[in-house]
């Protein structure tokens, strides 16, 4: 049998497990991954919950093909009610866990409750235990899979944990596997610290079926052999994301200083880029789950506290975060990344906050009395970069406040200006990357309405930096956009197009960069039916596929409006992308920022496009369409 | 440099676009540096594995 | 003449396509744990290192199946199984040095790399060519050229003015 991911529930304050097969109709809905999480975050979670403490939920979802014979099926997704933004909790991995999941017969985790003490889930084979995790307890990352497989004996275990930043229940902590896999974003880390679940241990013999193996293997051939000759595969596999980064760097679409340059102003750019870090720090590439790609580098540090430290990474967003507020060397800026990633801790999410809270320094709205008498000044960046990271894990001093994210750096430091709220860059409580929106509508409005909060996944569309022509545009989107980033004609149906059909690949549970993402020779619809015919015998059109990421995405707008009270006042960059045009660029970019007239435009299309009232309130008869009145349905 | 890449050649593997016009610009073998002909932007070349790439700005942004 | 699948492990990303793919050709499902090739991975030191059965020519497996069930294809070269004689006995797998045989818990019966009858699964999937199906006589030779590369580069360099 093709699919027997079954969903667990595990309630840590009752000590009950139970097990439950999806049901055919609930997968034509919701497909599997982050489809069927937000279905099981809508029944599961109690409405208007504590997002610390046993009333939220802590959901771990493998996609529907994760695991499988596809490229890349390596993703898994994490998720619940977010203690940094108080909407949905949604962030997504690679790796190895999502396919041992698989291989050990669950597709979802549903984690309920709290514990006591502390514990760890040890899933494996069809069961599930609960064991004591007290030994665990304020380990980093790293030792806490180590340990586990010792505990356990088997090396071939795959371990989910926490480091000490989520048993400190600070906001900004993540979930993490191998030597950098994260659930990074929106405080996956502090949920499962409030139920005090140190780690998820997983290992699967039961391995998957495909339904047609022989079809299933000629058909990845046939799909690999034809991503691998994108330029983008070669790109990719030799300097990983960060190719990304010469480009918008030449550009003047990278900000430093918390945006108030897009020049970098801490150095020679050539000591940031990858071709550096090749000759200086890296020790060879890996690659994921099934993936031909092998986009993730791999580097040992040389000098400082952590020196001869292996550890995987950097990502582009290594270079937008530790590398805009005064880090201007590889070694200074992988020491900040090893060490978040030891403890945990959410690297876009908390490089944010730094750069907020040293804007305030800059500007003398704060001082040394609260920050306990650290300097916060971009130049001392290098110092202060361990010592944060500690305060912020320990939830001490500055640290605690950074640790809470945007809304809590507001709160508390609102009282020493009203002017905190323009500084601190993020959507719906979720701080956005050192890149450059402000002149690039289809950007501006996803990071805008992106169900998350400012995050550069959901929708991001990558495509409309490629200046494709506008028939290619107009084929692929299913009506008329401009060939030109700085323009907002049509960027409405370009933002949702990417947001629903992205959505569709966290069901699936690929890898984004093996898709549209990157370019439109990478597979999207026809190959994602064929992926799922294969494998798992359920067939499905491009306009049902198409019709599964409006209704995900849809849910979780109603996730949100429920939890967060979400309309359009929340579906706004940040006020200085309105303001401030940047002073450097190519032409396409200096001076240029967001108007506010066709923004609003802009969003009323994109309403409109969804289905929306002009509130960005699902209509009664969007809900009925994709079948969402009936939420929640408590099927499974 | 690591040993672990895919050395697949592809076509356009020395095709690359202006980042300031978007035209079409066209790397000769081994180029360190390369000057857009329709805007004149002037680019620092890099290579990976035989592909050309845009490293910077000959004149990356000053006062 | 003989083909052989090379390991360069310096190629290997760690990505499991070959343990992938060789469970669900030769055993239908997938399954690392059911592949007759397996990656060993030391994580915290990004180590990959691909093993599988070395085609012995003086096999220790054939050498100590009772039933002699293990025998040498003679077009490949390689040793395969005969499932009729086979008794699971797993001595085989005891006494491979290489740990090669592994054991099928779903079909009880242990298995071993046959070179997928020749167009081996685990080459064809393995993008960075860590893996390599080549001629038993000119395998050794890209090791050969590193360690030529590795003496021409000291000898330029020591001979440059």
């Amino acid at each position: 049998m093709p699919l027997t991911g079954k969903v667990a529930v595990i309630d840590l304050t009752k000590g009950e497990i139970t097990k439950t097969s999806i049901p055919e109709d609930l997968r034509r809905l919701y497909l599997g991954g982050r489809g069927l999480q937000a279905y099981l975050i809508y029944n599961y979670l109690k409405p208007r919950a504590e997002t610390i403490g046993p009333d939220n939920v802590l959901v771990v979802s493998a996609g529907i093909l994760t695991g499988s014979m596809a490229p890349a099926a390596s993703r898994t997704q994490w998720g619940g009610k977010s203690p940094v933004t108080g909407a949905i909790a949604s962030s997504n991995m690679g790796g190895y866990f999502g396919p041992e999941l698989k291989f050990a017969g669950f597709e979802h985790l549903v984690i309920k409750g709290a514990s006591k003490k502390p514990v760890y889930l040890w899933v494996h084979d069809g069961e599930i235990e609960v064991k004591d995790a007290s030994h665990l307890w304020g380990k980093d990352t790293f030792e806490t899979q180590q340990a586990i497989r010792e505990e356990l004996a088997d090396e071939d275990i795959k371990v989910g944990c926490i480091g000490i930043a989520g048993e400190n229940l600070v906001r900004l902590a993540n979930f993490r596997t191998g030597p950098k896999d994260a659930a990074g974003r929106t405080g996956t880390g502090c949920i499962a610290g409030s139920k005090k679940l140190k780690a998820i241990a997983v290992r699967g013999r039961l391995g998957l079926r495909p339904a047609y193996p022989q079809k299933a293997l000629e058909y990845a051939k046939e799909a690999i052999d034809k991503i691998m000759m994108t330029k983008v595969a070669k790109a990719m596999g030799v300097d990983g994301t960060s190719y990304i980064w010469n480009v918008t760097n030449s550009s003047g679409l990278l900000e430093w200083m918390n945006g108030q340059t897009n020049r970098f102003p801490f150095g020679d750019w050539h000591d940031m880029t990858i071709e550096r870090f090749h000759e200086e720090y890296s020790t060879g590439i890996a690659a994921c789950f099934n993936c031909t790609v092998h986009c993730r580098h791999q580097f040992r540090l040389k000098e400082g506290p952590l020196a001869g430290a292996f550890g995987e990474g950097p990502e582009y967003n290594t270079q937008t975060a530790f590398g805009t507020y005064g880090l201007n060397n590889w070694g200074d800026m992988l020491l900040g990344w090893h060490l978040a990633n030891l403890y945990g801790i959410d690297t876009t999410g908390w490089c944010n906050a730094v750069r907020g809270v040293m804007e305030l320094y800059q500007r003398g709205i704060i001082d040394k009395k609260v920050t306990g008498g650290l300097d916060l000044s971009w130049s001392n960046a290098k110092e202060i970069t361990p010592k944060l990271m500690e305060l912020t894990a320990k939830n001490k001093g500055i640290g605690a406040i950074i640790g809470r994210g945007p809304l809590g750096i507001i709160s508390e430091l609102s009282k020493y200006s009203d002017k905190v709220d323009y500084y601190i860059q993020h959507c719906k409580g979720l701080g956005k990357l050192g890149n450059v929106d402000r002149v690039q509508p289809s950007f501006s409005l996803g990071i805008a309405t992106s169900t998350r909060g400012a995050d550069h996944l959901r929708s991001r569309p990558a495509l409309d930096h490629f200046n494709l022509p506008e028939q290619v545009l107009e084929k692929l989107y299913g009506g008329k956009v401009s060939s030109d980033y700085t323009s907002y004609d049509g960027k409405a149906r370009m933002v949702r197009w990417h947001e629903l059909t992205y959505a569709v690949v966290d069901c699936i549970g690929t890898c984004k960069f093996q898709t549209v993402f990157f370019s439109p020779n990478l597979p999207a619809y026809e190959e994602w039916s064929q992926y799922l015919l294969y494998n798992t015998a359920m067939e499905f059109t491009k306009e049902e596929l198409f019709e599964i990421g409006e209704r995900v995405y849809t849910l979780e707008r109603m996730i949100n409006l429920r939890e967060a009270g979400h309309t359009r006042a929340d579906d706004y960059p940040p006020e200085r992308s309105f303001k401030e045009g940047h002073k450097y660029g190519l032409k396409p970019v200096r001076g240029k920022h967001l108007d506010r007239k066709k923004y609003e435009k802009m969003l009323d299309e994109y309403y409109e496009l969804h289905g929306w009232d002009n509130k960005g309130v699902p209509t009664q008869e969007t809900l009925k369409r994709l079948e969402l009145d009936k939420e929640p349905s408590h099927i499974v | 440099m690591f040993k672990a890449i895919s050395g697949r050649k592809q076509p356009r593997d020395r095709t690359l676009r202006c980042l300031n016009c978007f035209a079409r610009m066209d790397i000769p073998q081994r180029a360190e540096r390369y000057t857009c002909a329709k805007c004149n932007t002037e680019y620092e070349i890099g290579w990976r594995s035989g592909q050309a790439k845009i490293l910077g700005l000959v004149n990356y942004y000053k006062d | 003449m003989q083909k052989v699948i090379t390991v360069d492990y310096e190629k290997c990303t760690g990505c499991r396509l070959c343990e992938t793919v060789c469970s669900l050709y030769n055993e239908g499902v997938i399954n690392p744990e059911l592949s007759r090739i397996k990656m060993i991975r030391w994580e915290w030191d990004g180590l990959q290192i691909p093993t599988l059965c070395q085609q012995c020519d003086v096999a220790a497996c054939m050498a100590v199946c009772p039933k002699n069930a293990i025998y040498r294809d003679k077009q490949l070269g390689c040793l395969k199984i005969d499932y009729s004689k086979c008794i699971g006995c797993k001595l085989c797998m005891q006494y491979c040095p290489f740990g090669a045989l592994t054991y099928n818990f779903e079909k009880n019966r242990v298995i071993k790399c046959e070179l997928c009858g020749g167009d081996a699964m685990c080459v064809k999937y393995c993008e960075t060519k860590a893996l390599q199906f080549v001629d038993i006589n000119v395998a050794a030779i890209p090791k050969k050229r590193d360690l030529a590369e590795k003496i021409r580069t000291e000898v330029s360099v020591s001979e440059s003015p």
